[in-house]
């Protein structure tokens, strides 16, 4: 028992990693209304920032520089966008490492300015827009940071020995509370941190006249903007003090893990939040806490004997504390704040795809087309495209259409992958190359096709219940943990999903009425099998029309009344948790068949596969696609990563960095949310083909004439 | 590639600069002098070298002797009975001065996959490592019979469907030789790789498939010989009476926990060797700070009452350095072992690194007083081969491995042509000449490998050999261990594991 305590007490070191940065999460939140995903990734460019000075005294600025020095560029000697500043000299034997408390104050400006940036740049312009726009405008600065902290630091591990007393060579508490046992002294300092900081901003809330405009702001922006406060600014100087406080939770922990690290550790933070209501500092700080200490009580409790072997360790300590906020948030769902703010955009068009037969009988043959011209690579770019193209239709239909932000749709491939893997393996190795074996059931190709997807139903169904009480952003952060729940908890569980869910899972050979599916072509050993091309054009095309024709029938109505007006759908006679459960259902069967076309075409399969980051990519380009259309869905399949476009792109601009690539995409995120509002590239292309065509069709005279309308009008 | 194209682009663009400088310049001397520094500096093309050579001459000639005095004192440091077949064949060629390949004739076509870019894992020192050693080997060596080294590298993001379509582009490449870089895909691209039949040398071997798939071989031991030969090191050498192993969760750590650690140390188990309740595997989630004072809690608590306790650890740098800072931070008494992933700038400057036994197969490192002779000239080789060819990365163990196993294809190229074997025509007869290796050099390495000695299991691992050396700690330096300079061989034990505590 005492081993139990303990473990549960030292859980508070990190558990002040996941309080501090769910103290900066919640100060965004207030100010700008705004749940920020790459709150973690400021707090890790800032770890980043502080070693870097401290070894080569540069401090890298958050951004790259575009103009090339090379070439005749060179010679132009056009001055470059700085990139790096040199502030210390490290060089100098007797001043040796920079000052340690001038070295902090720089890093915390970086965050501020850091602050600064993502306020003027993204959330500002954003201020209008849906809720999906401004989650889409934080996912943009969370790839964007990651890229840039790739581009200036690299992939090496960082260690400093941080401050005295927050390190390891504080020693231990020994015989911690006569328990018998030792304690970091370090951790007690850290969380010493944690508390000071909690107090700090909770009192800058409660007394000082910024706190009390920001809380009135919160409460309602309109009332604000009224008594005289500019919200813009408020929401300015929160970013700036939500920066402040994960840049300062970067610079402590950069001796407990690494900045790379940090970045990733948002999920733990937004938890935190969570439990603080998203209002609540000290409650976002004692929510941080206790996830520490489930998590760290977790590896001592999940070692008992008693301990189920079908719960996995390490998913039931990151889940659990999870699962406790989502109970909590669903109880007292009405209670969620829902921030004020002056004014929210209109939601993006959701046109109906008209000549839906011609515009798939044309992919089809553009498709088969290029699959017959492809070599081998660029046949498995292809497949990689039609695959993320089945996926952006299981947004299309939840976000897209019902306006529900679920994150969990990828794990739910995953899930459904896995599932058909473990019903249709039959203990045979499958592969010469294979090392797993897996043991299972040995069902029929269709038959595990089918139970995957009703597996997904079933779970998307269960993530959907919450979304019956919680809606907008929460909901989004409360698929998260499902997003946990299903990697952890159920992808890799041996008893559950076998031998192969903790390795490569090897994927079994698919066979369709007598006919092999897989993307592995065993004859030529690559992975360019013509069949499975043919076969994914046929679902994609398939689901393609199905989700366009649920658009134009009346459950899309319905989803798109219920994504305006959930009052007004449920006024009009609509049932709003009947069509919330069924777009959850319809989404993740849709989402289970890109699934299982993951498995049909790659060897194998890993958890990491399936994670928060990768889905949130997904989400990323199906919104730079437009997510409200089928065509969105088939513009950003080709903008994914290993799709057409970058592959394309990648033959011809073979020297560009690939972290820079990825810092244009996410800029490229930010910039559509702003100028499409979601609609994305491929409505955007509509409008402009439609104006430049209307354009072109209008006589001279009536443009004269209407001209000439128009200034009378003026005047 | 991408290098190649940018010097073709820069070799370009610094002619035309010649020209200008030779019509419109009035001032021949200096407008010569500087383009030849340039040249000198940032070109590797014919002209570079050809202008180069001519200015001061008399110094040069001075400098040349003393380096040919050097050279010569330097000649015959490598011996095959030692280090492998080839290890006299590269000497033989560096000595012979630096050749230039045949531009003209048709190259040699090796390929490469590898991840970069992404926030989770980018080793771009893997590919720069490949492009200097064949730009050494373009420039220096001679290439294969003349024949320029040409490499294409498919570098990808966190994805296998890149991966895949990596995997696809390289089998329809059919290139004379792949170097497989690091990748956390590597199962799902061999079915592609070796079943197109491209012989295979990696570089950073990760995954148990990629010590098990016949076709493929790896000069670079990964857990198969950092796993046993730490078992053995533990139980026989330090003789802990108690052996505490941290692995990773991973899906590749929990693998290579369960085959190649806890199977082996079962074997000295079941030899009698340590106690069945002397030992124990603690799993640590991977990136994750929360367990990690939780997890050494578990490890003080089984160490209770030994007088010899020993931590092992089989994770990498980033766990290792918080699993050190979290062994300090509770007290921890005892010694801690780790393996060759563990060590880094960033936990090598760890305070409490101190005295951890870190294992390498590649000698003593930063310890050229300890080196033999040919260490010493390959390394300073080496590092001749960077500074041609300009890396943009810091130096680091990944560049090195990738460098020296780019050098050691061409050397097994050489002998494989020697014998008369077709390179262009016979990838199986490489790939069989290369696993046929029981006297293997390893660019480098002071030791020979050898690809025949395995048992099913391991089929494409030729290093099974391992030392362990003492850091001093921040600062300071590694000495040699209980082993001293000599390795310890886990070949046998991993026969004897195969055959007293086989796979489940």
């Amino acid at each position: 028992m005492s081993a139990l305590l303990v473990a549960l007490i030292a859980g508070i070191g990190a558990g002040a990693l996941y309080a501090m940065l769910g103290t900066g999460i919640v100060v965004a939140f207030r100010g700008s209304g705004v749940i920020n995903f790459g709150h973690g990734a400021v707090a890790g460019y800032t770890a980043y920032s502080f070693h870097e000075l401290r070894v080569t005294g540069s401090l890298y600025l958050p951004w790259f520089d575009p103009i090339p020095e090379f070439g005749f560029l060179k010679t132009l000697k056009i001055n470059n966008l700085p990139v790096r500043i040199d502030i210390f000299d490290v060089t100098d034997p007797i001043s040796g490492k920079p000052n340690l408390a001038l070295t902090v104050l720089v890093c915390l400006l970086m965050s501020a300015f850091l602050g600064l940036l993502m306020h003027f740049l993204v959330f500002r312009p954003l201020r209008n827009s849906p809720t999906l726009g401004k989650v889409i405008g934080s996912i943009g600065v969370f790839l964007y940071l990651s890229s840039m902290m790739a581009v200036h630091f690299g992939g090496q591990n960082r260690y400093d020995a941080g401050f005295s007393g927050f390190n390891s060579t504080a020693g231990a508490v020994e015989n911690f509370l006569g328990l018998g046992r030792t304690i970091p002294r370090s951790n007690f300092y850290l969380f010493g941190a944690a508390i000071v900081m909690c107090v700090i901003v909770w009192a800058l809330y409660r007394f000082s006249r910024f706190g009390i405009s920001t809380r009135a702001a919160d409460e309602n922006e309109k009332g604000a903007a009224l008594l005289g406060y500019s919200p813009q600014f408020l929401a300015g100087a929160n970013w700036v003090l939500a920066s402040i406080t994960a840049g300062a939770a970067g610079i402590l922990f950069l001796h407990k893990t690494q900045p790379a690290q940090i970045a990733l550790f948002v999920v733990g933070g937004l938890g935190a939040a969570l439990f603080g209501n998203l209002t609540s500092i000290p409650g976002a700080t004692a929510g941080g806490l206790i996830i520490g200490m489930v998590a760290s009580g977790g590896v001592e409790i999940t070692n008992y004997d008693w301990w189920p072997e079908i719960l996995p360790p390490s998913g039931v300590r990151n889940f659990v504390p999870l699962l406790a906020i989502i109970l909590v948030l669903y109880l007292r769902g009405d209670k969620l704040p829902i921030r004020g703010s002056i004014s929210i955009g209109r939601q993006p068009r959701a046109p109906k795809t008209n000549n839906v037969s011609i515009g798939v009988i044309a992919a089809l043959g553009i498709a088969l087309l290029l699959s017959n011209i492809f070599v081998s690579k660029w046949e498995a770019v292809l497949t990689t495209t039609l695959i993320a193209i089945i996926f952006m239709y299981s947004l299309t239909v939840l976000i897209g259409f019902l306006g529900q932000i679920s994150l969990v749709q990828w794990s739910i491939s995953g899930l459904a992958a896995y599932v058909m893997i473990r019903l249709m393996a039959d203990g045979e190795k499958i592969r010469e190359t294979d090392f797993v074996t897996n043991s299972g059931w040995g069902w029929p190709t269709v038959l595990a096709f089918v139970a995957a997807i009703v597996v997904a139903i079933i779970f998307g169904l269960l993530v959907g219940l919450p979304a019956l009480r919680i809606r907008g952003v929460q909901l989004a952060v409360v698929t998260i943990a499902a997003v946990i729940a299903v990697e952890n908890l159920l992808l890799r569980n041996p008893p559950l999903m076998g031998d192969g869910s903790v390795s490569v899972n090897p994927t079994p050979s698919p066979n369709w009425f007598g006919q092999y599916v897989g993307g592995f072509n065993p004859n030529t050993a690559r992975t360019d099998y013509w069949k499975f091309s043919l076969f994914l054009i046929i679902i994609a095309g398939l689901v393609g029309v199905g989700v366009a024709n649920l658009r134009r029938g009346q459950i899309g109505r319905r989803f798109l009344a219920i994504r305006a007006n959930e009052r007004a759908a449920a006024a009009a006679g609509i049932n709003v948790a009947r069509m919330k459960l069924l777009g959850f259902g319809i989404s993740s069967a849709i989402a289970a068949i890109a699934g299982c076309m993951i498995a049909y075409k790659l060897p194998g399969l890993q958890t990491d596969q399936f994670e928060i980051f990768g889905g949130l990519a997904l989400l990323a380009f199906a919104y730079l696609g437009g997510i409200t259309t089928v065509w969105g869905a088939i513009v950003g399949g080709c903008l994914i990563a290993g799709g057409l476009l970058p592959e394309f792109l990648g033959v011809h601009f073979e020297s560009i960095d690939t972290g820079l690539i990825n810092a244009v995409g996410a800029i490229g995120l930010v910039v559509n949310a702003k100028v499409t509002n979601g609609e994305g590239v491929a409505l955007l292309q509509t409008d402009l083909g439609k104006n430049t065509l209307a354009m072109l069709r209008r006589p001279p005279d009536d443009e004269s004439s209407e001209n000439l309308n128009d200034e009378e009008a003026k005047v | 590639m991408r290098k190649s194209k940018l010097l073709k682009l820069l070799s370009i663009i610094f002619a035309f600069a010649l020209i200008a400088g030779a019509c419109g310049g009035d001032d021949d001397d200096s407008g010569s002098s500087s383009d030849s520094s340039v040249l000198g500096e940032d070109s590797s093309e014919e002209e570079a070298s050809a202008s180069a050579s001519e200015p001061a001459e008399e110094e040069a000639e001075e400098e040349e002797a003393e380096e040919e005095a050097a050279e010569e004192e330097a000649a015959g440091t490598a011996d095959d009975s030692t280090m492998g077949d080839g290890a006299e064949l590269w000497e033989s060629i560096v000595d012979a001065g630096e050749v230039a390949a045949d531009e003209s004739l048709e190259p040699i076509l090796i390929t490469l996959v590898n991840i970069e870019g992404t926030p989770v894992g980018s080793f771009p020192e893997i590919r720069e490592g490949a492009e200097a050693a064949v730009k050494t080997i373009n420039e220096t060596m001679g290439g294969l019979d003349g024949r320029p080294f040409e490499l294409d590298s498919c570098v990808h993001g966190l994805d296998p469907n890149e991966a895949t379509a990596c995997a696809n582009e390289i089998a329809d490449a059919q290139p004379n030789l792949h170097i497989q870089g690091i990748d956390f895909f590597n199962p799902l691209l061999w079915p592609t790789i070796v079943g197109a039949g491209l012989p295979v040398l990696q570089t950073v071997p990760i995954f148990i498939e990629d010590f098990d798939t016949e076709g493929i071989l790896s000069t670079e031991g990964g857990c198969v010989s950092s796993f046993p030969t730490a078992m053995e090191y533990g139980v026989e050498v330090l003789e802990a009476d108690k052996y505490v192993i941290i692995y990773s969760d991973t899906a590749p750590g929990l693998v290579c926990y369960d085959d190649t650690e806890r199977r082996m140390i079962q074997q000295l188990t079941d030899e009698g060797k340590i106690g069945q309740d002397d030992w124990v595997g603690i799993s640590d989630a991977s990136g994750d700070p929360t367990d990690n004072d939780a997890v050494v809690q578990q490890v003080l608590d089984f160490i209770e009452g030994s007088s010899n306790p020993w931590v092992y650890f089989g994770i990498q740098a980033s766990d290792c350095n918080e699993i050190l800072s979290a062994l300090q931070a509770n007290g921890y008494p005892g010694g801690i072992v780790a393996s060759g992933s563990c060590r880094d700038d960033s936990v090598l400057s760890n305070p409490a690194s101190a005295g951890v036994h870190f294992g390498s197969n590649f000698g003593i490192t930063d310890r050229p007083d300890l080196w033999s002779d040919y260490k010493i000239k390959y390394t300073d080789w080496r590092d001749a081969s960077f500074d041609r060819y300009g890396p943009s990365v810091p130096d680091s163990a990944f560049l090195e491995t990738a460098h020296d196993v780019v050098i050691t294809g061409l050397l097994q190229m050489i002998m494989f042509t020697g014998m008369g074997g077709d390179i262009d025509n016979d990838p199986e007869g490489f790939i069989d000449f290369m696993a046929a290796q029981s006297n293997l050099h390893r660019a480098g390495l002071e030791t020979s490998l050898n690809c025949t000695n395995n048992s099913d299991e391991f089929v494409s691992v030729c290093a099974k050999d391992m030392n362990y050396y003492i850091w001093d700690g921040p600062g300071g330096q590694f000495e040699y261990g209980p082993l001293g300079p000599n390795n310890l061989d886990a070949a046998e034990l991993i026969l004897r594991a195969a055959e007293g505590n086989p796979r489940q």
